[in-house]
């Protein structure tokens, strides 16, 4: 290859090579182990030393969990409520923990999601078995006290009433999630004994309630206070219409609507002795559910209605708000009803988490500051409380620019540049002296100074070898430091100008000196007057 | 031998470079300032070894102009360390 290609070919390869190194300047890391772009990048070894522990936290977890519902449910039988109250606020920090685990090791899609979500609803239970069991002994006492009160012992009995249906509802549900929750368990080798202690601790609460009614007279008469509703089942967004009548109420009086325990609506009686509201199913657990009403002292039968599991979409859009902030924007649906007040989760680099909501219209916004450098954003709803599946948006991909450099830097490096230019052209210039005309050399002749040498002798040395012998004769007569050239010498003693070219050419041009020349260079060298 | 010499200067180099990268890789980092400040210290040393004593060749001054550049490069990267420190 001519070199003239070539060296077109390096500069070429070398010009690309600093473009594409340019291009990284701003972000000069491009790979750590720890900060991966691209699951292909991902270092298993460095995922668990980023989160160490997590992955093997979850099993433990799931066996504290299930154990502390068996204790749970021991106490609340044993009507110990003080104890309980302790079992149940370690158990609803427990399950926050584990929730928490779940989100962030982002297994809300597996089965251990779906265990999440049970034990959610196995908390929800508990905690309304443990107020409900709290009033039923109250109720318990009170019905004693007023025996001989008609009136009021109805209404101890109706409410009474209300509320062993309530426990004996909430039992079902609770004992119908025990074979997926022992299920998921038995997967992970999780003992499940004390979770089956629990449901049939709940079961024997429910039978308590059952044997008080029979002991209160059996068959309660029909509450004059009924109740219905339409539909039994709905999805979220749903409206669920609760209606019903009371015969001797009079018009306007307010009759309180409890779903879950919770006072929800309050109506009033119309002049026919009806009431009527709407339910709309919000931020429930999917399940069974219950609906009782009030007025008066009088209580109505037990409802139930179930909320279905929905299916929701998830979509995510990336604005670039400056250098270093990007807008993320996006909608959560399900069917074509928007879910509000929902927490949304947005997942920055397949590590950290950012926690947004959406809002009336089911939209959600939230501005994130990036360092430099390329990120990939996925938001994700998990469906914490609400009668919804989990979804996630598709990935999006953006790269922050990082704030522009300060200008103090660059102001440095010109310095430094400057500096080192100047510094390397002084040590130019001191290095090669300016060639000064011939007659200024000749005044300034110190280094030219001839010595007295002694005797040189050739003997019998290669001619070159002894052309070179009398070259540093020479040079040394004449005091000319060791480290010049034959050229510098002849520049330093133009006197001698043609001993030294001569040499230069024996030296580097490989010529061979005659005899004749080696005894005129002698001459030269010793200084003989008859030399020239 | 002086062409030799520039051409096994920049084998050496080049060798120095491959080290550098296999040791980063290692290291599971790839750091680009780390990289630049290892090679402008290979650059400087064999410079240092390959400067003669009684001349001066061209590519001398060259390699001069580079390590200028290289200077300035490495200036800037202590000045930016610096002020993060200090702003961290």
């Amino acid at each position: 290859m001519r070199p003239r290609a070539s060296q077109t070919i390096l500069v070429a390869a070398a010009l690309a090579a600093l473009i594409i190194l340019a291009a990284h300047a701003t972000t000069p890391v491009l790979y750590t182990a720890e900060n991966i772009s691209t699951a292909a990048h991902a270092d298993p070894a460095t995922i668990q030393k980023r989160s160490p522990g997590d992955a093997a936290a979850v099993v433990p977890l799931m066996d504290e969990l299930l154990g502390e519902t068996g204790t749970l449910a021991l106490t609340i039988k044993l009507k110990d409520y003080e104890s309980a109250e302790r079992d149940l606020a370690r158990y609803t920090e427990l399950s926050g923990r584990f929730d928490r685990l779940v989100v962030k090791l982002d297994v809300s899609g597996t089965d251990i999601g779906e265990f999440q979500r049970k034990n959610q609803e196995n908390l929800d239970s508990l905690t309304t078995l443990l107020d409900d069991s709290r009033r039923f002994d109250d109720l318990q006492r009170l019905e004693v006290e007023v025996r001989g009160d008609d009136d009021r012992h109805m209404a101890v009995v109706y409410e009474g009433e209300a509320l062993r249906q309530k426990m004996r509802e909430g039992f079902s549900a609770y004992a119908k999630r025990e074979p997926t929750v022992t299920g998921i368990a038995q997967n992970y080798d999780v003992d499940t004994a004390p979770y089956q202690e629990s449901v049939e601790h709940f079961a024997e609460v429910a039978d308590a309630a059952d044997d008080w009614r029979e002991k209160t007279g059996g068959g309660t008469p029909p509450s004059p206070l009924s109740i219905t509703l339409t539909p039994v089942e709905g999805y979220y967004g749903d409206t669920i219409r609760i209606a019903g009548t009371y015969a001797g109420g009079l018009p306007g009086t307010p009759v309180e609507v409890y779903v879950d325990s919770r006072l929800t609506e309050t109506p009033t009686l119309d002049d026919e002795g009806r009431y009527a509201c709407s339910y709309r199913i919000g931020r429930v657990l999917a399940g069974p559910h219950l609906v009782y009403t009030t007025t008066n002292g009088l209580y109505s039968e037990v409802r139930t209605f179930e909320a279905l599991s929905g299916n929701t979409t998830l979509t995510l859009a990336l604005a670039e708000v400056n250098q270093t902030t990007v807008a993320c924007t996006g909608e959560l649906r399900t069917g074509n009803r928007p879910v509000t007040g929902a927490p949304v989760l947005l997942r920055v680099d397949a590590a950290t988490l950012i926690g947004t909501g959406t809002d009336n219209n089911g939209t959600y916004r939230e501005e994130i500051t990036l360092p430099a450098g390329e990120h990939t954003i996925r938001a994700e709803f998990h469906g914490a409380g609400f009668p919804l599946n989990y979804s996630e948006s598709e990935a999006r991909t953006f790269h922050a620019r990082g704030e522009a450099p300060s200008p103090l830097p660059i102001i440095a490096a010109l310095g430094a540049l400057l500096g080192a230019g100047w510094y390397l052209r002084r040590r130019h210039q001191r290095e090669v002296p300016e060639r000064a005309p011939p007659e200024t050399v000749r005044e300034e002749e110190p280094l030219v100074e001839e010595r007295e040498i002694p005797p040189v002798e050739v003997g019998d040395l290669p001619p070159r070898d002894a052309a070179t012998l009398l070259f540093r004769t020479l040079r040394a007569r004449l005091g000319i430091p060791e480290t010049k050239t034959p050229r510098d010498c002849a520049r330093l003693a133009p006197d001698h100008a043609r001993f030294f070219e001569r040499y230069e050419m024996i030296r580097y041009a490989g010529v061979l000196p005659t005899e004749e020349e080696l005894q005129w260079m002698k001459k030269e060298a010793r200084g003989d007057e008859h030399a020239a | 031998m002086a062409s030799g010499k520039k051409y096994y200067a920049a084998a050496v180099l080049a060798v120095w470079l491959i080290i550098v990268t296999f040791f980063m890789i290692l290291n599971r980092t790839l750091d680009l300032e780390v990289f630049f400040v290892l090679s402008l210290i290979g650059l400087l040393v064999v410079a240092v070894l390959i400067d003669g004593a009684f001349s001066r060749p061209r590519y001398m001054r060259y390699i001069g102009y580079l390590i200028a550049a290289g200077v300035a490069l490495f200036a800037y990267i202590v000045v930016e360390k610096i002020l993060e420190i200090i702003a961290a």
